[in-house]
């Protein structure tokens, strides 16, 4: 029994170094001058503790101005996701009108369609209406996800009916049902759908890159993130301190939201799995 | 909750004020020749090329004719790909030699080759690296060749002079050779490996471009010659030695000899200033002196809306007086003739690059040919890793080409 | 009651629409744009309109016609197959032991234990494939611990390294060629390469996804050990199970559904791989990480081949509809 139990611990302790110290290990590569990482690669501690990579990346590079762009099209499209996805997921749960069995099936097979699929396709369209290059075109395709939408028709549908009708027999319009008595019963769906679409749209790589990557100024993290540190007549030379700063930056605005809203991260993998 | 519906205004907006006024461009060198604002790409390999590029943006602002926003990009290509398929291109940016056929057939460029002041005073080989079907669509801005540069103080130890044949080249290296610190550090692609090619004689193409000619007895010896070397360890990859590029391996005293251009320099006064170096003619091969050049040129696009501004901005560029205040700074060669001697003069010890320029040849074929040159490097990787033969990379090269040429 | 539903057909298309504009806007339409690209030889750097129509040439260049790029193409599904073929089952398997470590009861530090798997999961792809470049490169971690650990000197060049896994092992018992057999070629690539096994190189971005993924994946399966009540495990062991027929028995059956859940997403997201080689290997070296998605963004934003690009894009996504279909239909038969 002691045994097992040393064992587990054993296992978990390995497994949780294992995933925790890259981290641990690119905040302290950050710290290093270029001389010290050439040579000590392994252990987290910088012994030089140089700020020059952090002087790069904060003063010497655009990074302000990625972050800047970041947070516009991270909240807008959430903002964006949130409004829609709770309109579309009430309708199609609670609202009786013609056709929404063709839209439900219909949401449901575009959720099947895998983004990188979209690649072409969404630049095609996007340049067809002249937005390329525009803080518009990035938020717009990720402020339209299927995925909310299905999250919030699942809630829905699980919400008791009583209290809405009850305000429809006292004269509410359905959209004043909607908005005074249901949204703030769905604050906890709101708030998974939030989270995962802040950190879904911080993260979004391909669509900068496809959208935006001709126009520097409106370059969002993980994109001009992936153009930090790279030096030399083929961008191949590696300058890692400055690659670690920008990479910690970047995730610590994902970890403050998780270590906050823990929970609600778990909540929502676990809804996405009612999929199945 | 009001944003997004104001975002869907934003859309609906922009898309009728597009179709509005989508169509006030056309053909011919229009517009005003002041008073525009112009987008420049470039791309650059090193702060201090850097540096030169926007002083130069800077000068042409201040004469107040026109204002240029210049955008420096990495993964330059692919970018200006981008930016050209999405039909918002920039007025004004390089194009690459070896892209000129593709962007010759796609009709992208609007040919000004011949508009900037004294046309006739560039290199024609130059000249000929950015016509397509006959047009000459824009004018050089420079151009760079590949030699040997090596590090002195590891030369004078070992007792060694630059090699001028391969046998010496091979000699030179085998000295130079330490665990971990292979003689000769070179990139495992087309242009690094092409300088022995055309030291033996040997091209994948014929001179026209119309037949693939991989499969002679010229081409096997160039890449056994090299293939040897590094199987022998006395040739080395960069990413072997754990470096990006030639230059950077180098620059960590983690070789003594590498094989660039004149880039080499900035990066060297930027990164190694400590590093004692010097450039020499690559040796001679069994068919002669050989070696590489890459060019860029000032291409204005033929979507650009104020192409007589662009125009303006690229003859700015290409003066005689601006050029070799560039090419002080950083020194690739000037594309202009008579601005040679008196470049060399201030630069003696890059006489090697300059020497270049009598016998390079240059990596600039067909529209597509980009595949076949892919196909080729894949296989040269192979032959520097030691996982393929000779033999299977001439047999899949040719292939890949004649499925372009036809 | 008809006050209640009676203008539900008007809110309800009226809730619906800005979800209608939007997926309309940028998923059906860029599909059926897409789709009639596809049969078009379109560089992207012309007009669209002035592209000229080409049948199914781009489909025959990817499917049917000797060519460069149905060799390329061969090679991006050769290197996702053995990707998916790899990364699947492993995150699988380490999500489902890590959910059963962690579910144990009377575990101290549980939230801290699982806050730490999972994190991974949530951070940017490219932040966290630039920790690895770092990890793999030739004088870091991974060559450190692996020198000290086995014998002799290791120094792999992980990302530059493009000798298949399959290949070195046959190296390893000295076969260094193709046997006569394999000399054969399908869709330009020689058998012998089919059967490459995973790069170094690829395996390293393998290692990465696994790294990221587990997470996510032991959430769900956490999630479906809730849903196993106790007080069925406990008759069970009252009626002298052992522990291990408990598991066998009762947890395993139970979790069947999320498992099959987590195999599907698992599927779905490894045909998809990009930001991982776009940030590491840009499909080097010589093309061994070179992936459908990487194929995709290469032909229609370097090549100037779009047409090309949105071929493979319906390629992909007929690729990955079947194989979670026949994944669908394998686990349905055992249920």
């Amino acid at each position: 029994m002691v045994f097992r139990r040393a064992l587990r611990y054993g296992l978990l302790i390995a497994f949780a170094v294992v995933f925790i110290y890259p981290f641990l290990l690119s905040l302290g590569t950050s710290f290093k001058s270029r001389p010290e990482v050439a040579t000590s690669s392994v252990s987290p501690w910088p012994r030089s503790f140089d700020l020059r990579a952090w002087t790069d990346v904060l003063v010497h590079s655009d990074f302000p101005l990625w972050t800047f762009n970041s947070i516009v099209v991270t909240v807008a499209a959430t903002l964006g996701r949130v409004f829609i996805d709770s309109l579309a997921g009430y309708a199609l749960a609670r609202l009786n009108f013609r056709g929404r069995g063709v839209l439900f099936a219909g949401i449901i097979s575009v959720l099947a369609v895998p983004p990188i699929v979209l690649t072409v396709p969404r630049f095609l369209v996007l340049k067809e209406l002249s937005l390329l290059n525009s803080y518009t075109g990035l938020i717009l395709p990720l402020a339209v996800d299927a995925m909310g939408i299905f999250l919030m028709r699942q809630f829905f549908v699980e919400l008791p009916r009583e209290l809405e009708e009850a305000a429809r027999i006292d004269g509410a319009s359905i959209f004043q049902a909607y908005w005074h008595v249901v949204l703030p019963l769905a604050r906890p769906a709101l708030l998974t759908l939030t989270i995962l679409s802040f950190q879904g749209v911080w993260n979004e790589f391909l669509m900068p890159l496809i959208v935006v990557r001709a126009s520097p100024s409106h370059w969002t993290l993980p994109f001009g993130l992936s153009t930090l540190g790279r030096g030399g007549a083929g961008g191949q030379s590696f300058d890692y301190p400055v690659m670690m700063a920008g990479s910690i930056l970047t995730i610590i605005p994902v970890a403050i939201v998780f270590v906050i809203f823990q929970r609600y991260f778990v909540r929502s993998v676990a809804s996405s799995g009612v999929k199945g | 909750m009001i944003r997004p519906s104001r975002l869907l205004t934003i859309l609906l907006s922009t898309v009728l004020l597009t179709a509005a006024c989508g169509d006030d461009g056309g053909g011919g060198t229009e517009g005003n020749a002041t008073g525009a604002k112009l987008t420049m790409f470039a791309f650059s390999s090193s702060p201090a090329e850097d540096a030169v590029l926007r002083k130069a943006v800077d000068d042409y602002n201040k004469q107040g004719r026109n204002t240029v926003d210049l955008k420096v990009l990495p993964e330059y290509d692919t970018a200006l790909t981008t930016a050209l398929s999405g039909g918002e291109p920039p007025d004004v940016f390089y194009v690459n030699d070896n892209k000129l056929p593709d962007f010759g057939k796609n009709g992208v460029l609007e040919p000004i080759g011949d508009k900037v002041d004294n046309p006739g005073d560039f290199y024609d080989t130059l000249k000929q690296s950015f016509t397509y079907k006959g047009t000459y669509y824009c004018a050089p801005k420079d151009f760079s060749t590949l030699q040997l540069v090596y590090n002195t103080a590891d030369f004078t130890a070992a007792g060694l002079t630059p090699p001028t044949t391969w046998d010496e080249l091979t000699a030179a290296a085998k000295a130079l050779t330490k665990p971990g610190h292979p003689g000769l550090v070179l990139g495992p692609e087309f242009y690094r490996w092409g300088v022995f090619m055309a030291q033996a004689g040997a091209w994948p193409t014929n001179d026209d471009v119309t037949k693939m000619t991989m499969d002679t007895a010229e081409m096997r010896t160039a890449l056994q010659y090299v293939t040897d070397n590094h199987k022998a360890g006395w040739f080395g990859t960069p990413a072997a030695v754990g470096a990006g590029w030639g230059g950077e391996a180098f620059g960590k005293a983690l070789t003594s000899m590498t094989i660039e251009g004149n880039w080499i320099v900035g990066a060297m006064k930027n990164d190694f200033p400590n590093t004692k170096y010097a450039v020499a003619e690559l040796p001679a091969g069994p068919k002669g002196k050989g070696t590489m050049s890459y060019s860029v040129c000032y291409g204005v696009a033929k979507a650009a809306k104020n192409k007589a501004a662009a125009l303006d901005f690229v003859k700015f560029l290409t003066s005689p007086d601006e050029q070799y205040t560039v090419t002080k700074e950083f020194p690739v060669m000037p594309s202009r003739k008579s601005l040679a001697d008196k470049w060399l003069a201030d630069k003696p010890e890059l006489k090697a690059f300059v020497a270049g320029g009598d016998y390079a040849k240059k990596s600039v074929f067909v529209p597509g040919f980009s595949t076949a040159i892919d196909t080729f490097n894949d296989g040269i990787q192979g032959l520097a890793k030691g996982n393929k033969q000779v033999g299977d990379v001439i047999t899949s090269t040719q292939k890949a080409g004649t499925d372009i040429l036809g | 009651m008809s006050r209640i539903h009676g203008r539900q057909g008007l809110a309800g298309w009226l809730f619906m629409s800005p979800a209608i504009i939007g997926l309309g806007v940028f998923m059906v339409a860029p599909i059926a744009l897409a789709l009639w690209v596809s049969f078009r030889d379109w560089s992207g750097l012309t007009p669209l309109g002035a592209s000229e129509p080409a049948g199914a040439a781009n489909y025959a260049d990817l499917l049917t016609d000797s060519s460069v790029v149905r060799g390329d193409f061969a090679k991006s599904l050769r290197n996702n197959l053995y990707y998916v073929l790899g990364v699947v089952p492993a995150q699988t398997f380490l999500a489902f032991l890590l959910a059963l470590v962690v579910n144990a009861r009377l575990l101290k530090g549980r939230t801290f234990f699982r806050t730490a798997f999972y994190f991974p999961s949530v951070t940017s792809s490219i932040a966290v494939a630039f920790i690895f470049i770092f990890l793999f490169s030739p004088t870091g971690v991974v060559n450190t611990v692996l020198s000290a650990v086995l014998p002799g000197k290791v120094d792999l060049v992980w990302l530059d390294d493009s000798d298949g896994l399959l290949h070195l092992l046959l190296r390893a018992v000295g076969v260094d060629a193709a046997p006569g057999a394999l000399r054969g070629e399908f869709m330009d690539l020689s058998w012998w390469d089919w059967l490459s096994g995973p790069s170094v190189a690829l395996s390293s971005v393998m290692i990465l996804a696994t790294w990221t993924t587990t997470g996510t994946f032991m959430l769900m399966f956490l999630a479906g050990l809730q849903n196993v009540p106790e007080e069925l495990e406990e008759a069970a062991s009252i009626d002298g199970a052992s522990p291990r027929q408990r598991f066998f028995r009762i947890t395993l059956p139970l979790l069947k559904p999320t498992l099959f859940l987590v195999l599907t997403l698992g599927i779905i997201g490894t045909w998809q791989v990009f930001d991982q080689v776009y940030a590491m290997t840009s499909g080097g070296p010589q093309k061994t990480t070179l992936t459908p998605a990487y194929l995709i963004y290469r032909e229609g934003f370097q090549n100037s081949a779009m047409g090309r690009a949105a071929a493979i894009a319906f390629v992909v996504l007929v690729i990955i509809l079947v194989f979670t279909g026949v994944q669908r239909l394998v686990l349905r038969k055992e249920r």
